[in-house]
């Protein structure tokens, strides 16, 4: 039996995820600790607050968004049935795994390219609003930041939708539940090999599931003392926070928002280090903010060789979305994945979108292989 | 429970529905015709530096922020900006032992009859204590011999030039000398050029004050500059140049414009290593006075015709804030005296209005911080006026209401031959080489793929410049060229003459692409002949002084125009030495006299004559090939400058003139063109009746 999870596992995280900003900072600074001392000292004297303000809203916002759009559609697809709900999952995976630089430039392609409409933060040209009712100003504002947590939502609501699927699987119907209630009490003994398992309804499904009478294994499991684990939704929230701030770098590069993440970015293709491991820096700080908010992931552990290459397959299709990422934003010169112009984007949006399915698809496989090979009931995890 | 399944329908509906509104909202915005006039620079917003502008864009937005004393017009003649006169004269400084002397010379000159004055062209005669100057109406006044005549009846004192070769760190040691009460009295001029040589003019022998310097110099400096006393004369004869301001030349808080802020102005340049247009003609500024309120006196050391045109270049800052400011205007772009004020700046824009206008008018700059901005304007229709990256090129090329528009030239580029180099010694070499060259296609290897052809050793588009002409590309013509001067094809189609190979070196500074792909095409055009090329990388700090040791056989020099007619530093034998500018080596005595005839012409009717006997020496002697201008372009919304039609394009337009095109003509255009009988041509009969030409140009 696994060990439950300690409590201070959040701040073990927290140490973690400074340790590893630091270092990369470090690393981006060439080793020069005077350089990196002083990226400390423009964080810790607040220079880019506004910045790390913009990321931290927008990272909040959009968690919150996307964990209630997936929530509802979490509801609808497990009220549809299984096979809703299965769909839903690969889905919702699909989406987070859709390179985010393509989405958005699609966006800009046919918002900007075909319909002619403005984006704020791209053209900052001064409207004259003063004569407008307040509300179209309001209007108006909201404009720089809905643009951002759209495209920020779609790919966060796909993950937790895919989350929330998985940790909450939708019950068996009562009659095949009684069928293995009575084949379990005509079992010889509990540890016999004829014996067949009871799958037990995680404690989604016991929070959403109130109105309706539990089956007897449900009840089972109610009645017995339960396996500590971790809440379902903790584990996710840390993780895609996470990946939040990672697609917020493309998001907020791409539509010219003045956030740390943006300038991460920036700092990085005009070669000026020493500003971009302050950005960094400061990614780290937000990144550890969240941390001690929401708490660290959950304890992961690889009990069979199954589990370690479904891990494994799954890590590789998270890695083959981050080179793709690191393409468009980084300009890492990776030649297998596409470079998207602004050029192709203007003149067609469609095109762009074709040019994210590839990288989306193969991402997906890999997962889809790894969730297919992995234990019918796995500990929850972020993955 | 209920609360989070509340949450989980009540807020993504609520985020679509607002989301939703909000783009709705946007889509239906639409942009107002009245609005500011907004203007897009690819990159960041630049620092606004008077002095060193990165790029055209920005050279353009401070020739609307700052104005100089006088201008070149459309013409490319001097016009009025600050200044509405000015005009150029002769002081002759004469010392006397004392006031009474002064006085009774004084006395002696206004004496002279009336009839003799005016043929002296005699302006004034002021004492100053124990000095005399007598201010002549031209400069270069061949008189000078006469009126010491008249004045030697009081024993004027002789005044020495001491040479003293000293470095800057000698400079505050000199001028404390200067300042000495023992020293003072008999020190009356003192002047620093660039690399700290200083040179004084004293009332004292040339040895006396050698000695005396010497002295002083000895307890103050661990080094001992070298001090040689130069010529001694009666009386220091200086041009004067001077303008008068307009009346309304105000900076924006109301305070005039004055001699002062022109002087703190050079003070605070000179000593920068700036690429200041003309810099060579105000290292012979003496002295910058007032003699009077709203006139700018500036004194010179020597004869210098260009230094007029040098003003053109240089605008004038505000003294208060000059001294106040020191951080090399990195943080805080000066405030200007042009028609527009910066009047906000944020990170990413700059706003402009124009000053004394009703209803204002603005200008608003965008940076383009991501590249895709110029895109986004472009679909968006955001801006009137663009400065496009090469990239954005062929996406302008597809937009039918915006129409490139070329900026006058600023820099040139041309090929120079070491005329003492073995193989191009001979002028008909030097010939064959030209005329292999296809400059049209030439010029598509320059950055961005195009240059304007010129083909002339004086910037183009000036009242003195030569009109263009076309040279076309003869392979035929240059190979007999070279047969005649003894190169020819050996059977493997090289060229040599009596066993030796014809080779070339092109000298290019190292890490240059854009030189490196025109010396390539370059190569490429002489390899034709049979020549061999080799193309050698200077690394950039060596590069200057490579060219200037002579190791090289044909080098890509481009520089910056002029603002006048300054080319006697290319020309001129005396700069051969290894430490000037003349690179070719070419020394021609009859270049040398007319170079020196045109330094030496004050009269602007007389400069285009002499320009054109320069330039005629100098397609003689062809000691480099003028190859091109650079062109900038900047994309123009059509629809916004109605009157853009109305402006010649061809020679280029600033966007000065541009943004009052916002408006159509309301009156007719005069365009007046002098027909004056040509100098180098026979007199032609003038028609009776049409002595000039008036076009009326009626508005559409």
């Amino acid at each position: 039996m696994p060990a439950p999870a300690p409590h201070h596992s959040r701040y073990w995280t927290a140490l973690s995820v400074l340790l590893i900003g630091a270092g990369l900072a470090l690393w981006l600074v060439q080793g020069d600790v005077q350089l990196w001392f002083h990226a400390w000292r423009q964080v810790l004297a607040l220079q880019h607050l506004s910045a790390d303000l913009t990321t931290l809203g927008l990272l909040i916002v959009g968690m919150i968004l996307s964990w209630s759009s997936a929530g509802l559609l979490t509801t609808l697809l497990k009220n549809s049935g299984p096979l809703a709900s299965q769909t839903g999952l690969i889905f919702g995976k699909a989406a987070a795994f859709f390179p985010i630089h393509a989405l958005t430039w699609a966006f800009l392609g046919q918002w900007i390219g075909k319909l002619g409409h403005p984006i704020w933060t791209l053209m900052p040209t001064e409207i004259a609003t003063a004569h407008l009712p307040a509300l179209d100003r309001l209007a108006l504002s909201l404009w720089t930041w809905v643009p951002a947590l759209a495209l920020l939502c779609l790919p966060l609501t796909g993950q937790w939708l895919s989350l929330l699927l998985r940790t909450s699987p939708p019950l068996p119907p009562a009659t095949e539940a009684e069928e293995i209630i009575e084949r379990n009490v005509s079992t010889p003994h509990l540890f016999s090999p004829q014996r067949e398992e009871g799958q037990l309804p995680g404690p989604s499904i016991i929070q959403w599931h109130t109105s309706t009478q539990l089956p007897p294994p449900a009840r089972m499991v109610k009645s017995s003392q339960p396996e500590p684990s971790p809440s379902p939704v903790q584990p996710g929230l840390w993780s895609s926070g996470l990946l939040a701030l990672v697609l917020l770098i493309i998001i907020e590069d791409t539509l010219g928002l003045s956030g740390t993440a943006a300038a991460l970015a920036q700092h990085w293709r005009a070669y000026d280090l020493t500003a971009a491991a302050s950005s960094l820096l400061s990614l780290t700080c937000i990144t550890l903010l969240w941390t001690l908010i929401v708490g660290g992931p959950s304890p992961w552990s690889v009990k069979t060789l199954r589990h370690g290459l479904a891990a494994l397959l799954k890590v590789i299709a998270w890695s083959l979305l981050l080179l793709t990422l690191a393409t468009s934003s980084f300009r890492l010169p990776l030649p297998w994945f596409q470079v998207i112009s602004a050029d192709t984007a203007f003149t067609s949006p469609v095109t762009v979108l074709w040019a994210g399915l590839l990288p989306m698809l193969c991402a997906l496989s890999f997962w889809l292989l790894g969730h297919i090979i992995s234990p019918r009931n796995p500990p929850p995890t972020h993955a | 429970m209920a609360w989070t399944r509340a949450l989980l329908f009540s807020l993504p509906l609520a985020a679509l529905g607002v989301g939703g509104w909000s783009a709705w909202r946007v889509s239906q915005s639409t942009r107002e015709q009245d609005r500011d006039l907004v203007m897009l620079l690819p990159g960041a917003l630049p620092a606004l530096n008077p002095f060193l502008p990165a790029n055209e864009a920005e050279r353009q937005l401070l020739d609307l922020i700052h104005e100089p004393l006088i201008r070149l017009d459309r013409e490319g003649r001097l016009g009025t900006a600050l200044a509405e006169q000015w005009g150029w004269h002769q002081n002759m400084t004469c010392w006397f032992a004392s006031p009474e002397a002064a006085k009774a010379a004084a006395t002696a000159v206004n004496d002279q009859p009336v009839e003799k004055r005016a043929s002296w062209d005699l302006e004034s005669v002021t004492q100053d204590r124990s000095s005399l100057v007598l201010r002549f109406s031209h400069p270069g006044s061949t008189v000078a011999d006469e009126v010491l005549a008249v004045l030697s009846t009081q024993q004027p004192q002789h005044l020495a030039f001491l040479r003293i070769a000293s470095g800057p760190e000698t400079r505050a040691a000199i001028q404390a000398y200067a300042a000495h009460a023992d020293h003072a009295p008999s020190t009356k001029r003192l002047w620093f050029d660039d690399d700290g040589t200083c040179e004084l003019v004293t009332t004292r022998t040339g040895l006396q004050a050698q000695q005396s310097l010497m002295d002083w110099l000895r307890t103050r400096q661990p080094i001992l500059p070298e001090i040689t006393p130069m010529a001694e004369v009666t009386a220091l004869l200086e041009p004067v140049l001077e303008f008068r301001l307009k009346a309304d030349a105000r900076w924006a808080d109301g305070t005039a414009i004055t001699a002062a802020d022109v002087k703190a102005t050079l003070d605070d340049v000179l000593p920068r290593p700036w690429p200041l247009p003309g810099r060579d003609a105000f290292r012979h500024i003496q002295n910058i006075t007032a003699p009077e309120p709203g006139v700018v006196q500036v004194i010179y050391r020597k004869r210098h015709s260009p230094a007029l045109p040098a003003w053109a270049a240089l605008p004038i800052l505000p003294a208060a804030w000059l001294k106040k400011t020191h951080d090399s205007f990195a943080t805080t772009p000066p405030p200007g005296a042009g028609l527009w004020q910066i009047t906000h700046r944020d990170n990413r824009r700059l706003w402009l209005e124009k000053r004394n206008t009703e209803p204002r008018e603005k200008l608003q700059v965008l940076a383009a911080t991501s590249p895709i901005q110029a895109r986004v304007g472009l679909a968006t229709g955001a801006f009137d006026i663009l400065w496009p990256a090469p990239e954005d090129r062929t996406t302008l090329g597809k937009a039918a209401d915006l129409r490139l528009v070329p900026t006058p030239p600023h820099n040139q580029l041309m090929l120079v031959w070491q005329t003492e180099a073995p193989q191009l010694r001979e002028l008909r070499v030097r010939i064959a080489l030209s005329l292999a060259l296809d400059r049209r296609a030439l010029s598509r290897e320059m950055p961005g793929g195009t240059a304007r052809l010129h083909d002339s050793f004086f910037p183009p588009g000036r009242w003195f410049s030569k009109g263009q002409t076309t040279l076309r590309q003869d392979l035929r013509a240059a190979e007999q060229q070279l047969a005649e001067a003894g190169w020819l094809r050996d059977v493997s189609g090289q060229l040599k003459k009596g066993g030796a190979v014809f080779e070339l070196r092109i000298v290019i500074p190292a890490g240059n692409a854009d030189r490196q792909r025109l010396a390539e095409a370059l190569a490429a055009s002489w390899k034709k002949l049979g020549i061999s090329v080799e193309i050698i990388g200077s690394p950039p700090d060596r590069y200057v002084a490579d060219l200037r040791g002579g190791r090289f056989d044909v080098a890509l020099l481009g520089g910056e125009l002029e603002p006048g007619w300054d080319v006697l530093p290319l020309w001129h034998s005396s700069h051969t030495d290894g430490r000037g500018l003349n690179l070719s080596r070419i020394a021609d005595a009859q270049l040398d006299l007319l170079l020196e005839a045109l330094m030496g012409e004050f009269d602007p009717a007389q400069i285009p004559r002499r320009t054109a006997a320069i330039e005629s020496r100098l397609a003689t002697l062809r000691p480099a090939l003028p190859l091109f201008t650079d062109v900038a372009e900047m994309a123009v919304r059509l629809t916004r400058f109605p009157g853009l039609p109305e402006l010649d394009t061809e020679r280029g337009i600033t966007l000065r003139e541009l943004l009052p095109a916002t408006q159509r003509q309301s009156r007719p255009t005069v365009k007046f063109e002098m027909l004056a009988p040509k100098a180098s041509e026979p007199p032609a009969p003038v028609p009776p009746k049409k002595p000039a030409k008036l076009e009326m140009l009626a508005p559409d």
